[in-house]
């Protein structure tokens, strides 16, 4: 088994973290796991993303697989960004499962916004894929946390709880905790959300 | 399952930073460049949880990290300089001696390169100084086999008494993997230099003979070492020859599309010298050759030089994969596929075209204002910027050139000297000032040439993960060191004095000479206690009605916590906002107000 996971965002996301956290967690269940991260040349708010590659075991094959996914053999996109998500429709294909924060980040200047407000990315992604999932994640963190910061792990959960991520949910937690420094009434309302998730 | 236990997660700078202190490594030396900035804390901070005794330089540029490295291995210390592709062109010419002279203890050169300049302003082929400067290369494919090369490299160095080259392109400087580690060798060494004037003084037939040993050594190492991996079966009449990423794509669709039977495959981690009895017998069956590999094609041209009267078969490589950018996976299998007429690539839908996001600075920035200065300066000139590498490069197109380190100050000297109808501003941080940059000013003075230069100091080597820069500490003297090199006219302010940088600079660009204008502000990165009190005490808030949409804070600032939203109007995310304020010094009509939690 291969799963092609794809996570995209902004500088300042979450995006590295996530995939570490996701290999982390693949590595404890017993999953072999390559990722690579693209961060581009802008300092902050640049895109971001990054290629997580999941095998069933390691072997002397896989070993040698590319880090990279090619065009079209996407199984799971992960995008923390509104707009992101029509950045690498080249690795989509029209079963790839996309789970994509409605919330956009804004560009730097008036030209690209004025530019960008033409682009409809619920209607492409619609009409084009047959497993789109979009929702404002983001409120959802402001909502239950607090604050943005922990869009990752709200979508991280959402993609584990759904079965996107072959991984179990208290690992997917565990190896959080062990990546991020949370307060401890954040760890309090991770529990929460998880309970609340569970029902 | 994954069977090995004794494994790390690691990242390519994770993984030769932990094999530098598994070898032993005593001395470290670089200059700080993406990708592979972050060898240096990773393994400050292995030395540190390890208690290790490895010596720290961090050189101002790459010329000296390799010469510092030098010394140490000349006095048997294993050493590991690190630089990035470009800056093998500044360390070049310690580089181009290193191979005549040897070293005693091991010394690795890690250099990080860019094909595809995903973090870089080129993606030049540094591959030709391996065969240039006599030195051995190798290039991994994967995490574990960058931290297992870096081992054997000090091992063979020692051997051959040559420094040795890897090269870590940017995929695997970021790719992530269980590295499984050989742990801690402990190496017993008196470190001494013992005198040896034929081998260290490289003049005259002295140099000659050296060069003569280097290339022997060379062809010792070509027949001794192999680090070629074959693959598949040794009978096919079709061979496939790669180094570095490419070999993944390969093997990964040679194993896809089942054509195990139908294909060899050998990849070189010793990109050189080329193992010749294993190149000779690949190639002894084969009617057709591919050379797939980034760039321009160095084990192709390579392998065409030395065994061009071997060959009996047709030979491609760039006839077909372009010289420029990264060999992706997709152009792989587009190859692959055709040549046995297979599916292609998946067709996708025509993807909207989506904009770069380009850099700015940091929301917080005290250097944000910086161009808004210089063109407030300028108006009614006609002016020209140079713009320089590193954080003040971000703000996109708003310098006038932007090449390589030192580009603003170097190149604006030729402009000011020839042209007299222009206002010449060049600009650039500590990091590069320090790298290059002073000299270049001094060079400047002594040959009085009319130029306005901006030194951004935010106390580090920002950009690539603060590094130290003599402005870090506290004995480099500014005002004492213009003083010392003849500059007569020059400011030393806080960047946040907008209005009185303006109105200097409007008064300087009438003057003649050097002048410079030193802009302090530490990087927000950084921990500031006195920021943190004011993100806890109050916010600023931006008020729509006195607010006229001049937007000098929203597209000149670009700061990423000042928004617009749908209907054109400005709002301050006090999330991302760190209180600096400098929009409001800014702000025309008084429209940023400060409110009290």
């Amino acid at each position: 088994m291969i799963k092609n996971v794809l996570i995209a965002g902004v500088g300042g996301q979450g995006v590295n973290a996530l995939s570490i956290v996701i290999q982390n967690a693949c590595l404890n269940e017993g999953l072999y796991c390559k990722s690579s991260i693209f961060k581009g040349g802008a300092q902050k708010r640049g895109a971001i993303y990054s290629f997580i590659r999941i095998f069933e075991n390691k072997n002397d094959t896989v070993i040698n697989f590319s880090g990279e996914i090619g065009g079209g053999e996407l199984d799971v996109m992960i995008s923390l960004e509104y707009i992101e998500s029509l950045r690498y429709i080249k690795y989509y294909n029209r079963n790839t499962e996309l789970l994509i924060n409605q919330n956009e980040v804004a560009f730097f200047s008036k030209r690209y916004n004025t530019e960008l407000r033409e682009i409809n990315p619920v209607e492409i992604l619609n009409a084009n894929y047959n497993n789109v999932r979009i929702e404002d994640f983001s409120m959802q963190s402001k909502d239950f946390f607090g604050k943005e910061k922990m869009l990752n792990f709200v979508m991280g959960f959402e993609a584990v709880k759904t079965g996107l991520l072959p991984i179990g949910k208290e690992t997917f937690i565990d190896e959080f905790l062990k990546k991020n420094i949370v307060t401890e009434n954040i760890k309090i309302k991770m529990k929460e959300y998880v309970d609340e998730g569970n029902k | 399952m994954l069977s090995d236990k004794n494994y790390k997660l690691l990242n390519g700078n994770q993984a030769i930073s932990q094999a530098a202190f598994d070898a032993g490594v005593s001395f470290f030396s670089h200059y700080p460049g993406s990708p592979v900035n972050n060898i240096e804390p990773e393994l400050r901070k292995i030395n540190t949880e390890n208690n290790g005794n490895i010596f720290f330089n961090d050189a101002h540029n790459e010329h000296i990290a390799t010469l510092s490295c030098l010394g140490a291995s000349f006095s048997k210390a294993r050493s590991l300089v690190v630089m990035k592709h470009v800056g093998m062109n500044i360390a070049a010419d310690p580089l181009s001696y290193a191979g005549y002279a040897g070293v005693k203890g091991g010394m690795v050169i890690i250099v990080g390169t860019d094909p595809g300049a995903n973090s870089s302003t080129g993606e030049q082929d540094v591959h030709w100084y391996a065969k240039s400067f006599n030195l051995p290369l190798f290039e991994p494919v994967s995490v574990q086999e960058a931290y297992d090369m870096t081992i054997d490299a000090f091992d063979l160095s020692e051997k051959y008494e040559v420094p040795v080259l890897i090269f870590l392109p940017v995929a695997y400087s970021y790719s992530i993997e269980p590295v499984v580690l050989r742990g801690k060798i402990d190496i017993e060494c008196t470190f001494y230099f013992e005198k040896d004037r034929n081998r260290y003084i490289n003049v005259g037939e002295r140099a000659v003979e050296n060069h003569k040993k280097a290339l022997e050594k060379l062809d010792l190492i070509a027949k001794e070492q192999n680090y070629t991996k074959t693959f598949f079966n040794p009978k096919a009449s079709l061979g496939i020859v790669t180094r570095g990423l490419t070999f993944n794509h390969v093997y990964e669709y040679i194993h896809e599309f089942k054509l195990e039977d139908k294909v060899q495959l050998i990849n070189f981690g010793l990109v050189f010298p080329i193992h010749k009895q294993v190149f000779l017998d690949f190639i002894k069956n084969k009617e057709k050759i591919i050379f797939i590999e980034d760039q321009d094609g160095f084990l192709e041209i390579i392998a065409k030089q030395e065994f061009f009267n071997h060959f009996n078969c047709k030979i491609h490589g760039k006839s077909i994969f372009p010289a420029y950018g990264a060999i992706s996976k997709d152009q792989v299998k587009s190859f692959i596929s055709k040549e046995f007429d297979l599916p292609g690539v998946i067709d996708t839908i025509n993807a909207p075209g989506i904009l770069e996001r380009l850099g700015t600075f940091c929301e917080g920035c005290p250097h944000r204002s910086f161009y808004h200065v210089i063109f407030e300066g300028l108006k009614g000139y006609d002016g020209i910027v140079g713009g320089d590498i590193g954080c003040s490069s971000l703000p996109p197109f708003k310098a006038d050139w932007l090449l390589c380190m030192n580009a603003g100050l170097g190149v604006s000297q030729g402009i000011a000297s020839v042209n007299k109808s222009q206002v010449v501003i060049s600009t650039g941080g500590d990091g590069s000032f320090f790298h290059g940059g002073m000299m270049s000013l001094q060079s400047a003075v002594e040959n009085n040439i009319d130029l306005i230069h901006f030194v951004f100091d935010n106390k580090y080597v920002a950009m690539t993960g603060h590094q130290y820069s003599p402005s870090s500490g506290t004995k480099f003297d500014e005002s004492a060191f213009l003083e010392s090199i003849g500059v007569t006219r020059y400011y030393v302010l806080d960047v946040t004095e907008i209005q009185k940088a303006i109105y200097l600079l409007k008064h300087e660009i009438k003057r003649k000479g050097v002048r410079v204008f030193w802009m302090k502000g530490d990087c927000a990165l950084m921990p500031n206690p006195e920021r943190e009190m004011k993100k806890k005490n109050m916010y600023l808030d931006l008020q729509n009605y006195l607010c006229d949409g001049c937007s000098i804070c929203y597209d000149d600032f670009a700061c990423p916590a000042i928004n617009k939203n749908e209907n054109d109007k400005l709002n301050i995310d006090s999330e991302l906002c760190v209180r600096c304020g400098a929009c409001r010094i800014v702000c025309p009509n008084d429209a940023i107000k400060i409110v009290e939690k």
